[in-house]
C-alpha cells in the first residue's frame, strides 16, 4: 500500500496532520512529529500524547485514523488511511522526532518562519507511537488529482 | 479564558494553512488543508472548496467539522467546532473570497487551478483549546497607527491643493507613519482598464508610466473588485512575470511599456483601492519585506488614508476645472540653440517617442500629441484643464475623469526621462510647455 513514492515522501521535510475516529463530539485534529514504514503495510507515526490526549485515547482502543502528510517545499501531499493502534515510543522513535523536528525548523528557517512558531506546531512532550495497518492512500497534492486514490489494501 | 472568534482575526489572514477534519457517515476521519478560513460574523466561518470532494461529501451526511487555525503572529493554535450550515456558489461572500484566492493563485501561475468551486458556511459552536507547548510571543514590526497619529495625517492629506501634493503626501506617510518603505500609487484608466503608476517610493527605477491590466495580480485585482487584496507571506510567490528585473530604455522602446518596480526580497503585499462615489481612482500599493507586515488594524487604516487621498485628488481635479483664468498668449521660451526634437506619434495606441525614447501612450500620449499640435500651429504654451477638456472631448468621449491626475503622469514622465519637452505647472488647472528644441513630429 505504501508505495516506494509514498515511502520517500515520509522521509522528506513533511508537515504531518491527523484526525482520529473518535467517540467525541467533533473530529479530532493533531500534528505528527515523525513517520516511518517499515513494510508496505503499515505507517507508524510518533505524536505527542500530552498534546493531544484525545487521539492518544481514541488509539487506545483501535480507532482509524486519517494522517495527511504535505511537502513543505511544493506541497506535494498523501493522506493515509487505516486501523491503528497505540504504543510507547522508544529510542528509534526519539530520534525520529529530534530528525523530523531538525528537518522542519530549518525548512521553515528558509522562508523566515521563526524557531518559536514551528515549536508551537512540533513540540510537545510524552511521545507515542500510532502504527496504522494502512488500508487506503490517496493523492491530497492541491490540484484536480485531489483526492484520487494511489492504492488500496487488497 | 476561551476566546472569541473576533480575538482570532489574525488567524483568517490567510498565512499559514488551515486544516479540516470531517467524519464520513461510517465514522472514518479525513483531514486536509484549506486555502482558506474566513470569518463571516462573530459566529461564523466560510471555507473555501475548490477540490475536497471528501469533506464536501462528509459534512452533508455527518454536519459537525473540526478546523484548526493558526496566529500568523505567535504559531498558536486554535481548534474549531463547526457545524456545517449552507454551501454558496455566488454573493458577497464568495465572491470576495474567490477575487481573493484568484489574485494570490495567479501570483504562483495557478488561477486556472485554484478556482473556487463553492463556499461552506459554517456555525462555530466552540473555540476548543489545543495544548500550546510554549507561550512565547513575537511582536509586530509594523503596528498600524492609532487614531490620533491618523487624524492629522488625514487632515494634511485634505489641504492638498494639487494632485502632485496629494500623492507626494501619501506615500511620505505610507513611509513615516506607517514604517514602509516601498509603496506606489496607480492611477486607475477605466477606457483602457489599466491602472497606471504615477509615483512610487523606494524602488530604483520609478516605474512612472508602467501599467498594470484589471484583474492581473494583486493590483489589478485590488482596480477591478474595488476592494482591498492583501498577501502577508510571499515566500513561495513568483513575483509577478519580470518585476523585478532591471530594465533599460531600450527595453521600453521595443516593447511600449514601462516595468513595475518591485521588491525582490517582499514577504508582505497589500493592494488598496482609491475609490470616490463607488468608482476606482487608483490602486495604492505597499510591500514589505517582512512577513505579516499588513494585519486588519494595518489595512483598515491604509484604506483610511487611501480613501482620503481618492477623494482630495477628485476635490482638485473638480478644483482645477473651475479655477480656469483667460489665457496669456505667451510665446515660447527663448532658447538660444534649438536642436531638432524628433516626435513620433503611433495613433493605433497613441504610444508617443520623443528622440527615440518611449515616453507615454494611451489618452495622456493624446493629449501630449494635442498640445504640440497647438503649439505648432499658434505657438501657445499655455494650456488650461478646461480647455484640453473643451477641445478634446469631442475626440475622447471618455475623457472625463483624471485629466489632472493624467496630466500629472505625464509630467512626471517627462521630467524622470529628462526629455527636451517638459510640462510646467503653474497653478491650479494650468500648465505649461516648455520645450527645448524644434519639435518635428511624425505620426505613423
Amino acid at each position: 500500500m505504501i508505495t516506494p513514492e509514498v515511502a520517500a515522501h515520509l522521509d522528506g521535510a513533511v508537515m504531518i496532520i491527523m484526525s482520529s475516529e473518535t467517540e467525541g463530539d467533533w473530529p479530532t485534529i493533531g500534528r505528527g512529529i515523525g513517520a516511518r514504514s517499515r513494510d508496505p503495510g503499515h505507517l507508524e507515526l510518533i505524536f505527542s500524547s500530552h498534546c493531544f490526549p484525545q487521539i492518544t485515547q481514541d488509539l487506545s482502543r483501535g480507532c482509524r485514523l486519517a494522517v495527511t502528510l504535505s511537502r513543505l517545499q511544493d506541497y506535494v501531499t498523501y493522506q493515509i488511511k487505516g486501523r491503528a493502534t497505540l504504543a510507547d515510543a522508544d529510542d528509534d522513535d526519539v530520534a525520529l522526532a529530534d530528525l523530523y523536528r531538525a528537518r522542519i525548523r530549518a525548512g521553515f528557517e528558509v522562508i523566515g518562519v521563526p524557531t518559536q512558531m514551528v515549536h508551537e506546531w512540533i513540540g510537545g512532550t510524552d511521545l507515542v507511537r500510532a502504527i496504522v495497518e494502512v488500508s487506503e492512500v490517496y493523492h491530497q497534492t492541491p490540484g484536480p488529482r485531489a483526492g484520487t486514490i494511489v492504492a488500496r489494501a487488497s | 479564558m476561551t476566546p472569541r472568534l473576533a480575538d482570532l482575526a489574525s488567524c483568517f489572514e490567510g498565512v499559514i494553512p488551515s486544516v479540516v477534519a470531517t467524519r464520513a457517515a461510517d465514522g472514518m476521519p479525513n483531514i486536509s488543508y484549506l486555502s482558506h478560513v474566513a470569518m463571516v460574523d462573530d459566529e461564523h466561518v466560510a471555507l473555501s472548496n475548490q477540490f475536497f470532494a471528501k469533506t464536501a461529501a462528509n459534512i452533508r451526511s455527518d454536519p459537525r467539522a473540526s478546523v484548526l487555525v493558526v496566529c500568523p503572529r505567535t504559531g498558536r493554535q486554535y481548534q474549531l467546532a463547526l457545524t456545517w450550515q449552507r454551501s454558496a456558489e455566488h454573493g458577497v461572500l464568495f465572491d470576495h473570497m474567490a477575487a481573493h484566492l484568484r489574485a494570490s493563485s495567479a501570483q504562483i501561475g495557478m488561477a486556472d487551478v485554484m478556482r473556487l468551486r463553492a463556499t461552506d458556511i459554517f456555525r462555530v459552536e466552540a473555540i476548543l483549546p489545543f495544548a500550546a507547548p510554549s507561550e512565547q510571543q513575537t511582536t509586530n514590526a509594523h503596528p498600524a497607527p492609532t487614531l490620533n497619529e491618523l487624524a492629522p495625517a488625514l487632515r494634511d492629506l485634505s489641504a492638498q491643493t494639487d494632485p502632485a501634493g496629494v500623492m507626494d503626501l501619501l506615500l511620505s506617510l505610507i513611509r513615516d507613519r506607517f514604517g514602509y518603505s516601498h509603496a506606489m500609487v496607480l492611477l486607475n484608466e477605466a477606457d483602457r482598464a489599466v491602472v497606471t503608476t504615477a509615483l512610487s517610493i523606494g524602488y530604483g527605477q520609478s516605474g512612472v508610466g508602467a501599467e498594470v491590466p484589471h484583474g492581473v495580480g494583486l493590483i489589478g485585482a485590488a482596480a477591478a473588485s474595488a476592494r482591498s487584496m492583501r498577501i502577508n507571506d510571499v515566500s513561495r510567490v513568483r513575483r509577478m512575470g519580470g518585476a523585478v528585473a532591471a530594465t533599460s530604455r531600450e527595453d521600453e522602446v521595443v516593447s511600449r511599456r514601462v516595468t513595475l518596480p518591485g521588491l525582490a526580497e517582499a514577504m508582505s503585499q497589500i493592494a488598496v483601492p482609491m475609490s470616490v462615489q463607488g468608482q476606482v481612482r487608483g490602486v495604492l500599493f505597499v510591500e514589505s519585506p517582512d512577513r505579516l507586515a499588513f494585519d486588519n488594524q494595518a489595512a483598515a487604516a491604509l484604506e483610511m488614508i487611501a480613501q482620503q487621498a481618492a477623494s482630495a485628488l477628485a476635490l482638485n481635479e473638480r478644483l482645477a476645472d473651475e479655477a480656469d483664468e483667460p489665457i496669456a498668449a505667451e510665446p515660447p521660451p527663448a532658447l538660444d540653440d534649438r536642436p531638432t526634437v524628433r516626435v513620433l506619434h503611433h495613433p493605433f495606441d497613441h504610444s508617443v517617442f520623443i528622440d527615440h525614447v518611449y515616453v507615454i501612450k494611451g489618452v495622456a500620449g493624446q493629449i501630449l500629441m494635442h498640445m504640440l499640435d497647438q503649439h505648432r500651429q499658434s505657438g501657445r504654451a499655455d494650456f488650461s484643464n478646461r480647455e484640453l477638456r473643451v477641445s478634446m472631448g469631442s475626440t475622447l468621449p471618455d475623457f472625463k475623469d483624471n485629466l489632472e491626475t493624467r496630466l500629472l503622469l505625464l509630467r512626471r514622465r517627462l521630467d524622470e526621462l529628462k526629455l527636451p519637452v517638459r510640462l510646467l505647472h503653474v497653478g491650479r488647472g494650468r500648465l505649461r510647455l516648455e520645450l527645448h528644441g524644434e519639435i518635428v513630429a511624425r505620426s505613423t
